[in-house]
């Protein structure tokens, strides 16, 4: 009996989803490229999202479809990013902290937490000149709201606004990311 | 591959907020990505051509092990060099038969259907009834988990 699964699927789109969201958890850890290596892992967002593919392709027990053209994305994300925690535990991976945020920091701006102070010195260069960004991260930063209902609320504006907010976000720092990381060779 | 790697992981404190700042993973439509993935300089069609050169490379291996192509390696590659097939429901239900039948295809999520005795409006359900729904929905997660 043939099997149909992954002949209904839109590949490309599958793979630029994945890749994207590989792209955020590497951007957490500092890696500004899309073909950049976690250091000591040798691995990419590339290498990631094409892994968890690969994962599913080889064990035909991980992904039973309710239909044709169901989409896998969301049991990829959860194999990617097992493999992506194990690789951040493992010896090889030493991460670096770039950066650190003083208690002083954290209490002086009301940031929910030092994370958050770190988060939002980071974000602070990458959104400065839009006033829409700034309040928006420090919606979430300082004020410590998650949903994006309670955000529009702060806000004032819908959550259909809040969820263009947060795409112009994603996009800005994507593209800033980019921009500032050295260039190859360098 | 055990099977918890199947069960999404704890969000951390950091997750949390990254997620709230940009959006949940789950959330993420191909527009957006598709923007993501060109602000870092990637072209999509070269990660389409990457991951062709690798289950190609895959498919060659197998092939001088002198083992068969799983299917699904098989079909991935058929749908990268052909574009992805019309929806089979509708242009081969045959095969979609063939497929919920032979095991490749499941019908829709099992679940627990309430069927509660007459209550008053915002009368709460009392503590055993709803531990008897919990227990029988955890069940049936259980399974579908372990499945």
């Amino acid at each position: 009996m043939p099997d149909s699964r992954f002949l209904y699927i839109n590949l490309e789109d599958l793979l630029v989803r994945l890749t994207a969201t590989a792209l955020k958890w590497f951007k957490q850890r500092q890696c500004f490229k899309s073909d950049s290596v976690l250091p000591g892992t040798g691995a990419s967002a590339e290498d990631l999202a094409q892994n968890a593919l690969l994962e599913i392709l080889l064990d035909d027990s991980l992904w039973k479809p309710k239909a044709p053209d169901e989409d896998p994305f969301p049991v990829l994300v959860t194999i990617m990013k097992h493999d992506f925690l194990d690789m951040i535990k493992s010896a090889r991976y030493n991460r670096t902290e770039v950066v650190d945020a003083p208690d002083e920091e954290t209490n002086k701006h009301g940031y929910i937490s030092p994370k958050a102070a770190i988060l939002a010195r980071q974000l602070h260069s990458v959104v400065g000149n839009d006033p829409a960004l700034m309040e928006y991260v420090d919606a979430v930063l300082v004020c410590g709201l998650y949903k994006r209902e309670d955000i529009a609320e702060l806000l004032g504006i819908t959550p259909r606004q809040a969820s263009d907010r947060r795409a112009k976000l994603r996009i800005k720092l994507a593209s800033w990311r980019e921009s500032e990381s050295p260039k190859k060779g360098e | 591959m055990p099977k918890k790697k199947l069960r999404p992981p704890t969000k951390t404190e950091e997750d949390q907020l990254f997620d709230a700042l940009l959006g949940p993973d789950e959330d993420l439509d191909v527009e957006s990505a598709r923007e993501i993935v060109e602000a870092y300089g990637t072209n999509p069609s070269e990660l389409v051509s990457k991951l062709k050169a690798r289950l190609d490379e895959e498919a060659r291996q197998f092939r001088l092990r002198g083992m068969s192509v799983p299917p699904l390696i098989q079909n991935t590659l058929q749908n990268l060099r052909t574009g992805p097939a019309p929806d089979p429901v509708a242009t081969d239900p045959v095969a979609w038969l063939d497929g919920l039948l032979g095991g490749t295809l499941q019908l829709a999520k099992e679940q627990v259907a309430y069927s509660l005795r007459p209550r008053k409006p915002g009368d709460q359900l009392s503590r055993n009834d709803q531990r008897i729904l919990d227990t029988l929905n955890d069940e049936i997660e259980d399974e579908e988990k372990t499945n």
